[in-house]
């Protein structure tokens, strides 16, 4: 389904067109949301209303331009709302600011690692560690969820695309040894498997 | 091209390059692979940078459950009605009132009053039309169990199975979450759509009786029918998507490891004999004929390590202990055995 016809059928109240919004996206708006808070039923709620609002036409939709990333913004925007008001009362639910969009390599979960391999890995960890908040952010949307630097601007309340750019420059290069050793470890591990 | 001078951290920074690696589409892989034909010596930044994009993801990875799924669904769902139905009401009533504002004033006030208090009813709506009370029932492994929904629709859950469901339907889908197995006599309904939710696998009636099977981690799940017709769906969770309609005598075969599905036709009431407390082997595999024991009888086999339990087997029994089942295996040469309370122990020969 395009995007525009996705637009239409929401904003005609298509409720097949609202379930097929629901099943696209969905999972991936509440991992985003359960990176602020360990919250779900919190989480949740936000997206209840993110999906009420867009279906009944609360907001103005022509100015959407992808429906992930107005889905997400707007679940931000309904997360920060509520933690905002529950600041002192919810202490043990918000997360750290380092637990939020932790950073992870998925050749952790794809191969099993030796000692050596995994004595590298540890110091990659460390390095993500070190990388900031918004680097994070930025790279996981980047990279994990596909949006584009507009995108992400629109997402993290940023000005320009550039600071996006700069943020994910900067991140990548703080990760950098570590992930070119684990890119080279898979590549050779390809090349003995195929060869 | 300003491709040429890219090492692989540019590369894997560059929007049309993630773009690629994420969504590749025709246009954009036609490009790529022209430009590494162009510079063959590019082709290992191009494969680390690759590596660089597929290998970030979450560290933390939440997802919603198959309930808490279907349960924000439905709020949405209720919500959106609710408030829809409210925006209607609301128009219509002002439309009335600019046709009045020049007779009195007085009676715009009133009509205000109304109209605020309407909508405040309506908002508080949904907060009740929300909220689903859910239900669970349980057979657990050696007993079976009969339970009637609130439609009036009939369950047989077998041995070792659960479902979960909303105490009154609403008035647009009854549905019915499960692990395991069970036999659903569905009172026939055409305006509401029965839905049976269980692992990869979504099964759709307005009225018919039908078997699921589908126990949690099991590699083939298993939905046959014996009365009107089914329709069954991949789950969105599902890689595998595909979409069957079922008449009486056809079952459809979901391989979770293969990832296919195969539509046959049976016959006889083998795949329903469980309900009549009937227990039927057709040639199957040892590992599954003692699977279906342990949960039949609730009992636990140990030491099957040391028998073929490839071999097939057939059999039936009618409501017999489970001595009686073990000692026709045992007659096959399957096994020597020794029941220990709730275990059996298979011994070496």
């Amino acid at each position: 389904m395009s995007h525009q016809e996705i637009l239409k059928g929401l904003e005609n109240g298509d409720e097949s067109v609202l379930s097929y919004t629901y099943h696209q996206y969905v999972q991936d708006l509440f991992r985003f949301g359960c990176q602020f808070t360990n919250d779900r039923e919190l989480v949740m709620d936000c997206i209840h209303e993110v999906f009420v609002a867009i279906s009944t036409r609360q907001r103005k939709q022509n100015k959407i331009h992808s429906i992930k990333s107005y889905l997400f913004t707007a679940t931000y925007r309904q997360i920060i709302y509520h933690l905002k008001r529950r600041k002192f009362s919810d202490i043990e639910n918000r997360k750290n600011n380092h637990e939020e969009f932790d950073i992870e390599l998925s050749v952790e979960t794809r191969l099993i690692l030796d000692e050596s391999h995994r004595e590298k890995l540890n110091k990659v960890k460390k390095a993500i560690k070190k990388i900031s908040r918004k680097q994070r952010q930025a790279i996981l949307h980047y990279y994990y969820d596909g949006f584009l630097h507009e995108e992400i601007a629109a997402i993290m309340g940023l000005k320009n695309t550039n600071s996006v750019a700069k943020l994910i420059a900067r991140g990548l290069r703080a990760m950098k040894d570590g992930i070119i050793t684990i890119a080279i470890f898979l590549i050779v591990d390809a090349c003995l498997f195929l060869g | 091209m300003k491709y040429k001078h890219f090492d692989e951290w540019q590369l894997a920074e560059d929007e049309y390059f993630v773009n690629w690696v994420l969504r590749p589409e025709a246009h954009s892989d036609k490009f790529w692979k022209q430009f590494l034909e162009n510079n063959p010596e590019k082709s290992a930044e191009i494969l680390l940078a690759k590596e660089i994009v597929a290998n970030i993801q979450y560290a933390s990875n939440p997802r919603l459950d198959q309930i808490e799924y279907v349960k924000l669904f439905e709020r949405i769902l209720n919500s959106k009605r609710v408030r829809q139905s409210a925006n209607v009401q609301f128009s219509g009533k002002r439309k009335r009132l600019v046709w009045l504002r020049y007779a009195a004033i007085f009676l715009l006030i009133c009509a205000g009053a109304v109209l605020y208090q309407r909508q405040t009813a309506l908002t508080i709506n949904p907060s009740t039309a929300e909220k689903i009370e859910l239900l669970t029932k349980e057979s657990p492994e050696g007993s079976k169990l009969t339970t009637f929904l609130s439609d009036g629709s009939k369950v047989i859950l077998n041995a070792g199975s659960k479902i979960t469901y909303p105490k009154t339907f609403s008035d647009s889908l009854r549905w019915i979450y499960l692990t395991g197995e069970a036999f659903f006599e569905i009172k026939s309904d055409s305006t509401r759509l029965f839905r049976v939710k269980s692992d990869f696998v979504n099964t759709e009636v307005l009225g018919t009786s039908f078997n699921v099977k589908a126990y949690s981690g099991a590699t083939d799940i298993s939905v046959a029918v014996a009365e009107g017709k089914v329709m069954v769906k991949s789950t969105h969770e599902s890689s595998l998507q595909f979409e069957h309609t079922l008449l009486p005598y056809q079952e459809a075969k979901l391989d979770v490891k293969k990832g296919e599905v195969v539509k046959r036709e049976f016959l006889g009431e083998q795949l329903f004999a469980w309900t009549k407390w009937k227990l039927i082997f057709d040639k199957e595999p040892l590992g599954k004929v003692i699977q279906e024991l342990e949960r039949w009888y609730g009992v636990r086999f140990e030491g099957t390590d040391t028998i073929n339990t490839s071999e097939t087997y057939s059999g039936s029994f009618d409501n017999d202990p489970l001595k009686v089942v073990l000692e026709a295996l045992k007659s096959q040469n399957a096994f020597n055995y020794k029941i220990i309370g709730k275990k059996v122990l298979i011994l070496k020969n």
